[in-house]
């Protein structure tokens, strides 16, 4: 098991989205099922799931966001949620995706929402995977939801200062239950992406602008979440670092028709740490969406 | 270091080639230099060069017809012309007007060949331990031969990790260099039967009439490299004898090496490939 083998099959490849580079691993035909990373991630964190979903007959597409990965990192933008909202809008444009389905984790969890309040119409479905971006009207949610957006703040920017592997390995043993699940080569890769001159220049600008203030305007409240109109499922963890799974569960009850599910054995990344069972729960909401 | 760190930053796609879907991995901006693997092989044998040779060069690896995942032919016809003719038309696909080739063993056959057919396309080549200056008859004939032979096959017949991870330590003359990776993507290109049955019919094909005779190496007009391992299998003086048929060959020998020269001894097979296409060498 190495991300090679994992992806033996899928493209890596390279699109134009309106003047924005963006890497995408990439395999499969029918529907585009597009995968969207978190904040300081990259495509490679659903290498688990591409190949399974294409094989389940869709059009499975992990992307790097702008900003991370190989995709552009411009510096003459905001890094709020509307830019990742605006790329995603390009790159679908680009690859001739009139719809999508949007499988987002975390800031990209929060992106697929911000993208279905504003282009309805392009979205099948949404899945979001202890996606970020929700905020609950009770004391006890906004709470959480400062701390957390601190705390995200401050374990990214730890990670960023000067990379070392080991701080790499430190941010990502924070993401998962099981820290055993950091294989070096993960540790390898995120460490490689935070050291290409781009990131090092774009990544402080960055995690500095995503969590702050004025990105919490776009934060998906209970009216919003109330006013969803596409079909959504939210799938969360039992050892989910930032958000609990209380909360993740309430806000599902206040989407239309939402469906929930807990992964157990798993923290932030359940898509990598308990692949298996994720992939089958991506798949049979798909495939019902689909049918 | 693991395959797909070492890539990071390469495209990895399929081009359609005249209905053969055909697997390559793109990395590096500059002059094209191609890579092309051996018999059984795919075209992650060079992932220890290719993105060396990056830094300088558009390094594009590709999997030859039938091989690694890159689709079979209906035809059933493998042999050194049809393999020639695939890559020909990958390049065109590609859009590559000039290319300099890596072939190791197999790979290295179709790089003359290919060189001989498109001289005007093709340029200087890197030959690692290249098949076709022997006959098989010939090449049988070598003490161990034919057992190597029936080794290697047991990965075709009935291929185990441990099978695979037989064969391709073979290879190499240091046995813990092959990584894990290695053997686990070898693994999972041997599973399908179509893919093994490849493997038989490369074999099988009869390529007599391909073979790298000194009247053939005499009319390559590309300066030539050939690069062997201290205890590779093809002889030295069948090399030596080669590399003075063609026009401009130099003959570079990489001490504690077998069949992989450029896997195991990457340090120095990399640095001769880069200066011998600069022309430094």
């Amino acid at each position: 098991m190495s991300f090679w083998t994992d992806a033996l099959g899928a493209e890596v490849r390279y699109h134009d989205a309106g003047g924005w580079r963006t890497r995408v691993v990439e395999a499969g035909q029918g529907e585009p099922v597009i995968m969207m990373h978190g904040l300081s991630g990259h495509a490679e964190s659903f290498v688990r799931n591409v190949v399974p979903l294409a094989q389940a007959g869709f059009r499975a597409i992990s992307m790097d966001a702008i900003g991370h990965g190989y995709s552009s990192k411009p510096l003459d933008v905001t890094y709020h949620s509307p830019l990742f909202v605006e790329h995603l809008k390009r790159f679908m444009d680009a690859i001739g995706a009139r719809k999508a389905h949007l499988v987002g984790q975390s800031l990209g969890g929060w992106t697929a929402m911000n993208f279905a309040q504003k282009y309805p119409d392009r979205v099948r479905s949404i899945m979001s995977v202890t996606g970020a971006g929700i905020l609950l009207e009770d004391e006890a949610s906004k709470k959480k939801s400062e701390e957390i957006h601190k705390q995200v703040q401050t374990v990214t920017q730890n990670a960023l200062q000067t990379p070392t592997r080991e701080g790499v390995r430190k941010r990502l043993e924070w993401l998962m239950l099981d820290p055993k699940s950091v294989t070096d080569e993960l540790v390898e890769t995120r460490y490689t992406i935070f050291m290409l001159p781009d990131s090092r220049q774009a990544m402080p600008k960055m995690v500095q602008e995503q969590p702050g203030e004025g990105n919490r305007a776009h934060l998906m409240r209970e009216k919003d979440l109330a006013a969803l109109s596409v079909p959504t499922y939210v799938i969360w963890t039992d050892h989910n670092p930032t958000m609990p799974a209380s909360i993740a569960e309430r806000a599902a009850k206040i989407i239309p028709g939402a469906k929930y599910s807990l992964v157990e054995g798993a923290g932030h990344w359940p898509q990598f740490e308990k692949p298996e069972v994720t992939n089958k729960l991506l798949i049979d909401f798909l495939k019902r969406v689909r049918s | 270091m693991s395959i797909w760190t070492a890539y990071l930053g390469a495209e990895a796609r399929f081009a359609d080639v005249g209905g053969i879907s055909t697997r390559y991995v793109a990395l590096g901006e500059g002059p094209v230099v191609l890579f092309l693997h051996g018999r059984g092989g795919h075209l992650e044998t060079f992932v220890r060069n290719a993105p060396a040779l990056a830094a300088r060069f558009r390094t594009i690896s590709v999997d030859l017809l039938g091989h690694g995942m890159t689709a079979q032919t209906a035809t059933g016809d493998y042999s050194i012309a049809a393999l020639t003719k695939h890559i020909g038309r990958f390049l065109e696909v590609l859009g590559v007007r000039d290319a300099r080739v890596v072939g190791q063993s197999l790979g290295g056959w179709v790089a003359v060949w290919l060189a001989l057919n498109e001289p005007e396309r093709i340029g200087r080549l890197v030959l690692i331990e290249p098949q076709g200056l022997q006959s098989e008859e010939e090449r049988l004939a070598a003490p161990g031969a034919e057992e190597r032979y029936r080794v290697g096959g047991e990965a075709y017949e009935n291929p185990t990790r441990e099978a695979v991870r037989k064969r391709l330590s073979g290879l190499v003359a240091d046995h813990g260099l092959i990584d894990d990776d290695m053997v686990e993507t070898r693994w999972r290109l041997y599973q399908p039967e179509a893919s093994r049955a490849v493997h038989q019919h490369v074999r099988r094909a009869p390529n007599g009439a391909f073979l790298l005779t000194a009247e053939r190496l005499k009319k390559l007009r590309q300066p030539a490299l050939f690069v062997r391992g201290e205890h590779g299998h093809t002889p030295l003086p069948i090399i030596e004898a080669s590399a003075r048929a063609c026009v401009e060959a130099q003959v570079l020998t990489v001490p504690g090496t077998k069949q992989w020269p450029q896997y195991e001894r990457p340090d120095l097979v990399n640095p001769a490939m880069t200066d011998f296409f600069l022309n430094r060498r």
